[in-house]
């Protein structure tokens, strides 16, 4: 091997991938065209990339949990921070529904309103409730208190 | 919220991802890292969970920067964390038999089986190299990554990059090359019977 071949065999990988400096860049082309021993071997390296990038990507099995037992092992964010505030705003938002069935929920039962109209609506705020509760957060709603017997 | 930046374009700072974003997006791609690295369904799976319990307890100490650096560097982290912890990692590639058997009609058994005994060869190559080779070709090859990702991710200086995927490359080569030498002799060696 030659001297030129020692100094550009280490920068073979490099130029390939096209990471030298114009100075790096021309050297080990000036040195390529003449080199046969040279070429076959950055040749070989190209091959060998090529086969690694055409590797099939696997893709994450079925039936691998991202979080596995989060809440025994109390993994966790440190705080409650932006990022998850999408879920916190779930949570505040079904809290808010869940204190605003109960009310209604109660209104209703104590036969409560401004006006007779009011009292006629009989709405199902219980379902209601219970139902955004399941779709926000996963948990159902108990009933509404039973007050005076009636609900 | 905008999505993590991908690392194609991995100098824009990015914001901090929600946890259904990066579940969504990473999930695929640190497992695919995950297996090239650790050559086995298992490990990678392992791996992959880490990874992302570690991100989901760290994420709103995210700073806005690379996303994917960061990810990256918890997933060498953990990598090595695994290697040292079980001492080993394991080098069997796909069951003969797994590999030998084609799963598709198309493009031809006989194809299939090639690839198969390729990729095979591949994996058996890539977990005879050390572990700081086998990343470097990992994250630059599979992954497609830069040389500065790769530093980012790694820590490593730019020589040791430039050098450790070289000489990956090297003996990921020459192990291909022997595994064919190999193949032919045997078949020659049927073939004079």
């Amino acid at each position: 091997m030659s001297d030129d071949c020692a100094a550009a065999a280490p920068l073979h990988s490099a130029w390939l991938d096209g990471m030298l400096d114009d100075d790096g860049r021309a050297f080990v082309e000036a040195h390529l065209a003449g080199c046969a021993a040279c070429r076959a071997e950055v040749e070989s390296l190209g091959r060998t990339r090529m086969l690694v990038r055409n590797l099939p990507v696997r893709r994450l099995p079925d039936g691998v949990d991202l979080l596995p037992d989060l809440t025994r092992s109390g993994a966790g964010p440190r705080r409650q921070g932006p990022a998850l505030a999408v879920t916190g705003g779930r949570v505040v938002a079904a809290a808010l529904a869940v204190v605003a069935g109960m009310l209604g929920g109660a209104a209703f039962a104590l036969g409560g309103g401004s006006s007779p109209e009011d009292r006629l609506v009989n709405v199902p705020m219980d379902l209601y409730v219970a139902d955004h509760i399941v779709h926000t957060v996963g948990g159902p709603l108990s009933t509404p208190v039973v007050v005076d017997g009636r609900r | 919220m905008a999505p993590p930046a991908h690392h194609d374009d991995v100098h824009r700072p990015d914001p901090r991802p929600s946890w259904d974003e990066v579940a969504e997006r990473y999930g695929d791609k640190i497992y695919n890292v995950a297996y090239r690295l650790t050559g086995d369904v298992d490990d990678a799976a392992d791996l992959t969970q880490e990874v992302f319990v570690r991100v989901y307890g760290n994420l709103d100490r995210y700073q806005p920067g690379t996303f994917d650096g960061w990810l990256y560097r918890i997933t060498k982290n953990l990598f090595l964390d695994q290697v040292r912890r079980r001492k080993r990692v394991r080098l069997e590639t796909l069951p003969e038999e797994e590999w030998r058997t084609p799963v598709s009609e198309e493009p031809g058994p006989a194809e299939l089986v090639d690839r198969r005994t390729l990729e095979a060869n591949l994996e058996r190559g890539l977990a005879e190299l050390s572990q700081p080779f086998r990343l470097a070709v990992v994250l630059c090859d599979v992954e497609g990554l830069s040389y500065d990702e790769i530093t980012e991710a790694t820590g490593w200086p730019t020589g040791t990059v430039r050098s450790r995927i070289h000489r990956g490359r090297r003996q990921l080569r020459d192990f291909l090359e022997r595994e064919a030498a190999d193949r032919a002799r045997t078949r020659g060696a049927s073939g004079d019977e």
